[in-house]
């Protein structure tokens, strides 16, 4: 039992180790090939290791508090070149295995559009990440203009991936979709609580009427 | 032939606004559930029908046009018969679809007297259930049409507004319709139709005149009002052909069927709609 676990550790500790160094230099000598590296160290090691409010070089990395383990490894995948890197069997793996949500929008179900058509072939990049061709400053170029001609940064603010507007991750991240579903819900609860009782009732009452009201 | 004095109610301009509206809010009710319904069988099923997701959406859109263009008609023809000397009695006046204090009193009174607690109001010539029904149309198909333009040309819109303004014009279109076709369903089509006074079809929309009768039961300070002013007369009416007859309770009990299986399989097909 105990080589097994060995065995284990061993197949695991090294991926572990290297996969973040593996990535990054995956892009090293890529940007290195086409003669785009940086040559200031800083900068480097921004768009390496830190998420981009979408206005790198100005103002930069969110501030980021982790609140446990599962946090911590989800706030550092989102500041990944490769969001992915280190993930046991990862190549075998569909998206929505692990997304299983994040097929249920109209790009997918209606469009039939693919995870790939947006995000793009390995490694993917967090969205937020100078590397993402989904980060803001190009989301619109790079990707929403490949079908939605004439789409500016404007148009990809639209929210593909829309949290379920009546939960709370809504009420957090999209207040406006948020208040607009509970003004249309407690609208059409409204007019239902009005006009159902009235309409069984008055619906009832007639039955019981005898006499025709006086002209 | 029914040979009984009948009064009219709705002149034939009325009654084709209505039918048209009729036709384009079916059409587009059942493209809209088919593209809802996207993800089901049901959905497919319907939307196949129109030849498509891609043809349904574009007879929706074209359907959206017309609705908006009979609405916008509708409100020339108000304008034009607003009497814009005496404004003031023409908007609050009897003859007015305006709502007053007097439909709240008389909704109350209604509601006493399902409990028999009250007499049943004396209505005037608009009751305040067919001032609601006229007056959701004027909050619905704007909501419905300003949302539906942003979701035709969503880069346009998104020059004019954040793009993340279609989110909510999606979730506002497609409330407002839920909220417009149940409301229809359940409320216009069934209660207005299946009372017991109106059993087995509320013609009056299709025939345009009702009997002085039926009207002064229902009606019956109106039809005093009438009689006061020596204008019963003046709006006399002649019955419906039966062949017109027959025609419009094929047509009505189509609409009223085809209401009812929408509600019914929508509400089934609901639980497997996982989009947002």
């Amino acid at each position: 039992m105990r080589v097994a676990w060995l065995f284990a550790l061993v197949l695991l500790a090294p991926q572990l180790a290297w996969a973040q160094q593996y990535s990054a230099d995956r892009y090293a000598t890529t940007n290195a090939a086409a003669g785009t590296d940086d040559a200031t160290a800083a900068v480097r090691r921004y768009r390496d290791q830190l998420a981009s409010s979408g206005y790198y070089e100005t103002s930069d990395a969110r501030n980021m508090l982790p609140y446990g383990p599962t946090e911590t490894d989800a706030y550092r995948r989102a500041a990944q070149a490769d969001a992915h890197a280190g993930l046991g069997d990862y190549s075998h793996r569909k998206c929505v295995a692990c997304h299983e949500q994040s097929a249920a929008n109209l790009h997918t179900i209606r469009a039939n559009n693919t995870c790939r058509q947006c995000h793009g072939p390995e490694p993917i990049a967090s969205v937020t990440h100078y590397f993402s061709r989904l980060n803001p400053v190009r989301r619109h170029a790079y990707v929403c203009a490949k079908c939605h001609e004439g789409a500016g940064a404007s148009f990809a603010s639209y929210v593909v991936h829309e949290p379920l507007p009546s939960s709370s991750e809504a009420r957090m991240a999209f207040p406006a979709l948020f208040y607009s579903d509970r003004l249309m819900f407690w609208l059409i609860v409204g007019v239902f609580l009005i006009f159902i009782p009235h309409s069984v009732g008055w619906w009832i009452r007639e039955w019981f009427v005898k006499k025709k009201p006086e002209v | 032939m029914d040979t009984a004095p009948r009064i009219r109610r709705f002149g034939v301009l009325d009654r084709l606004t209505h039918v048209l509206l009729i036709l384009t809010f079916m059409v587009l009710t059942v493209t809209g559930t088919g593209r809802m319904y996207f993800a089901t069988d049901w959905g497919q099923a319907i939307l196949d029908l129109f030849g498509g997701y891609d043809s349904a959406t574009l007879i929706h859109i074209w359907a959206g046009w017309l609705m908006t263009g009979g609405f916008l008609f509708h409100i020339a023809v108000v304008l034009f018969r607003l009497d814009w000397r005496h404004l003031g009695r023409s908007l609050f006046g009897p003859d007015s679809l305006v709502p007053t204090w007097r439909d709240f009193k008389e909704f109350g009174q209604r509601i006493a007297w399902f409990f028999g607690l009250a007499k049943l109001p004396r209505f005037e010539r608009w009751n305040y259930w067919e001032k609601f029904d006229y007056w959701a149309v004027f909050w619905g198909v704007p909501l419905l049409f300003i949302s539906g333009l942003m979701l035709i040309y969503p880069v346009e819109t998104s020059r004019l507004l954040p793009g993340w303004v279609l989110n909510v014009a999606l979730l506002f279109h497609r409330a407002e319709a839920v909220l417009a076709v149940t409301y229809i369903i359940i409320v216009h089509l069934l209660i207005g139709h299946f009372r017991r006074s109106t059993f087995p079809l509320n013609e009056v929309m299709f025939s345009g005149s009702v009997s002085v009768e039926e009207a002064g039961e229902e009606k019956s300070d109106w039809i005093n009002r009438l009689k006061r002013e020596n204008r019963l007369e003046q709006l006399s009416a002649r019955a419906p052909a039966t062949l017109y007859r027959v025609l419009y309770f094929i047509f009505g009990y189509a609409v009223i069927a085809l209401g009812l299986y929408l509600l019914i399989a929508g509400g089934y097909y609901s639980q497997f709609i996982n989009i947002h």
